[in-house]
């Protein structure tokens, strides 16, 4: 630890406690961070070998993985079998193809990069706050507070693009920063650093389409600094995206705008936003109150940073976790500007306790008294600071516990910790009777959460047994999650999620598909939660019946054979 | 941009949001006949940003 106390070399108990006190807080909170950042490779590497999906929407963004590994496009018709379509942006799975041409299609290529890209983030962040606080630990606990965050750890390691949008738009934005700070200290533009944010955004925005609240931060920064510049480039950044909009749009028959836009636009749930943001604040609260403070510090005191736009829009955005189908990765953005802000502010205010450590204006003698609260402050103003910042994050920390307990060292420290070693859950069931509470080796504070608890054997076992259901039958199974699919060597058949936004959205023809169920022409149907439109349940419900019912990941699966036929 | 000028962005942001939301009432959106809680909701962030766009026109010419 090279932290100064810039306490008097005197040794009596005082000075050598409040010598020591402030690096042992330092050391609690870099270990708790450190903690959390171990808890996340733990569970990132029990994903990376779980071949099935953890959460249902992996195997239909590994699907298109493969697609793009084929060189076609993800973006089709519905309405004809196998009534399969995406409703991402391509980037993120162009960028895994290569891993698929190299090693087939495996769920940990994309759960790996978006880990990685995770990673990337944080040390983006950390990088923010180290070039101009200049406090490593304090850099450090920023970069792994983000990887802290329950949310991040939740969806992190999944083959979702959600993260790597995230990462793109942390680093246009640290980019922006830097570019900006250059062009100040240089007196003239530096417009090749500012191309660079401007590719960075685009692939945000062509990994998810949620980017569009970063680019929107991004321009208004720049014009909040020099409004023509920033119409300058918004014109050309505008003509490029939508250029390549319409040519996705060309080449594939329209499917491109029905997938992503029209079959996006979905129902606004007021009560779920309003619970996220509830949650959200809960869990993050040292983060989120700091990030506040420093924004209204710099709206009325100082000039507004690019961290601090991007923070207000990205919370504002938040709101959008509350359409059906979103959740609680839409505020990963806010929680990376926050991580930063918090840094900044943290930095700041140790390096201005620092320079006005023993500064007379903070001491004051009465009656030649020996001893007063603020002699006292202004003797020991910096070591004050020193001890509160890392009191923080260690409030914050304790905040966000969340550890897998599935091995006796985990459950010794959860216990150690005051934490509960177990929660008593009972599996999800849509489609048959509910379940008893059961013991699972996870902590949240976030909750009950299906995300988050490693998978283990006994999950790809039963991820087996499903799939061996399907490989008794001769079709591909019409089946809510596409893993078993792809572990069997079938079809893909529909994403349940895609086909219901479609339906919602009068944009699908169920006729193709309501005629195979009606005619069973599928050996198996595999139902987890239950999200195919109303007649395609239907269908199901007259035409198929439970044979066999089967838990994996804490949710129950019910498996289905045509009713009639003699499944021995 | 100065301050000021951000105030003023500010009140005419929330001015509009305000508006806006009494507009949709008249284009046949929301389920309460009324102002529903969602939309008394964004009236309350809607004045809140007018405040906020009150407070800084004192500060005047500083760079926003």
């Amino acid at each position: 630890m090279s932290e100064q106390t810039a306490v008097s070399p005197r040794h009596n108990t005082l000075d050598t406690l409040l010598a020591w006190l402030p690096r042992i807080l330092i050391g609690l909170a870099l270990l708790a961070f450190i903690g959390y950042l171990v808890v996340y490779v733990i569970y990132a590497v029990q994903l990376f070998r779980f071949p099935f999906d953890y959460d249902q929407g992996e195997g239909f963004e590994l699907m298109d993985t493969i697609l793009f590994s084929r060189g076609e496009w993800p973006y089709r018709n519905n309405d004809v079998y196998p009534f399969y379509s995406s409703n991402y942006p391509p980037l993120f799975h162009v960028i895994i193809v290569p891993l698929v041409w190299l090693f087939g299609p495996q769920y940990w290529t994309g759960r790996l990069v978006s880990f990685l890209g995770t990673l990337v983030t944080a040390v983006a962040i950390g990088y923010a706050v180290q070039r101009v606080g200049k406090r490593w630990w304090i850099s450090t606990i920023s970069g792994l507070a983000f990887l802290a965050s329950n949310y991040v750890y939740h969806v992190g390691p999944l083959f979702r693009q959600h993260m790597f949008m995230v990462m793109f738009e942390t680093l246009a934005v640290v980019l922006l920063a830097v570019t900006y700070d250059r062009e100040e200290r240089d007196g003239r533009h530096h417009n090749k650093m500012l191309l660079g944010v401007m590719v960075l955004l685009l692939a945000a925005g062509y990994t998810k389409q949620l980017a569009y609240a970063t680019v929107a931060a991004v321009f208004l920064f720049m014009f909040l600094r020099q409004p023509l510049r920033a119409i300058k480039w918004a014109v050309p950044f505008a003509a490029v995206t939508g250029l390549l909009f319409l040519w996705i749009n060309w080449s594939t028959d329209g499917y491109w705008f029905l997938n992503t836009v029209t079959a996006n636009i979905n129902p606004f749930v007021p009560g779920q936003a309003e619970g996220l943001f509830r949650q959200w604040f809960r869990l993050h609260t040292v983060l989120t109150v700091t990030a506040v403070l420093y924004a209204i510090y710099q709206l009325y005191f100082e000039r507004i940073s690019p961290y601090t736009v991007w923070f207000g829009v990205a919370v504002v955005n938040s709101i959008t976790a509350g359409k059906w189908g979103a959740g609680e990765s839409y505020f990963a953005t806010a929680i990376a500007a926050s991580c930063i802000l918090t840094g900044l502010l943290f930095s700041r205010a140790l390096n201005w306790a620092q320079r006005h450590n023993a500064d007379p204006a903070w001491t004051l003698t009465i009656n030649h008294s020996p001893f007063t609260i603020k002699n006292f402050l202004g003797r020991h103003l910096y070591t004050a600071v020193l001890l509160l910042i890392p009191l923080l994050f260690l409030i914050q920390a304790n905040k966000l516990f969340h550890m897998p307990t599935h091995t006796p060292a985990l459950a010794s420290i959860a216990r150690a910790l005051g934490k509960p070693t177990e929660v008593t859950i009972a599996p999800q069931t849509s489609c048959s009777a509910p379940r008893g509470p059961e013991r699972i080796p996870y902590v949240d504070s976030a909750g009950v959460s299906l995300l988050g608890r490693p998978p283990n054997a006994q999950d790809t076992a039963a991820g087996e047994q499903i799939t061996a259901a399907i490989l008794a039958g001769d079709t591909a199974a019409f089946s809510e999650d596409a893993g078993f699919n792809l572990r069997a060597g079938r079809d893909v058949v529909t994403n349940p999620t895609q086909l219901l936004n479609l339906y919602n959205n009068n944009q699908v023809d169920l006729t193709e598909m309501l005629a195979m169920l009606d005619n069973q022409a599928f050996d198996t149907i595999i139902l987890r939660a239950q999200f195919y439109p109303p007649p395609v349940l239907d269908s199901i419900g007259q035409q198929y019946e439970t044979t066999e019912l089967v838990q994996m990941n804490g949710f129950v699966y019910c498996i289905m054979r045509p009713r009639g036929s003699n499944p021995g | 941009m100065t301050k000021r000028q951000l105030g003023i962005l500010f009140i005419l942001a929330g001015t509009g949001a305000s508006l806006a939301s009494f507009a949709l009432d008249l284009l046949g959106g929301g389920q309460f006949g009324g102002i529903g809680p969602a939309q008394q909701k964004a009236l309350l962030a809607a004045g809140f940003v007018v405040l906020v766009g009150v407070t800084l026109l004192p500060l005047g010419d500083k760079p926003a």
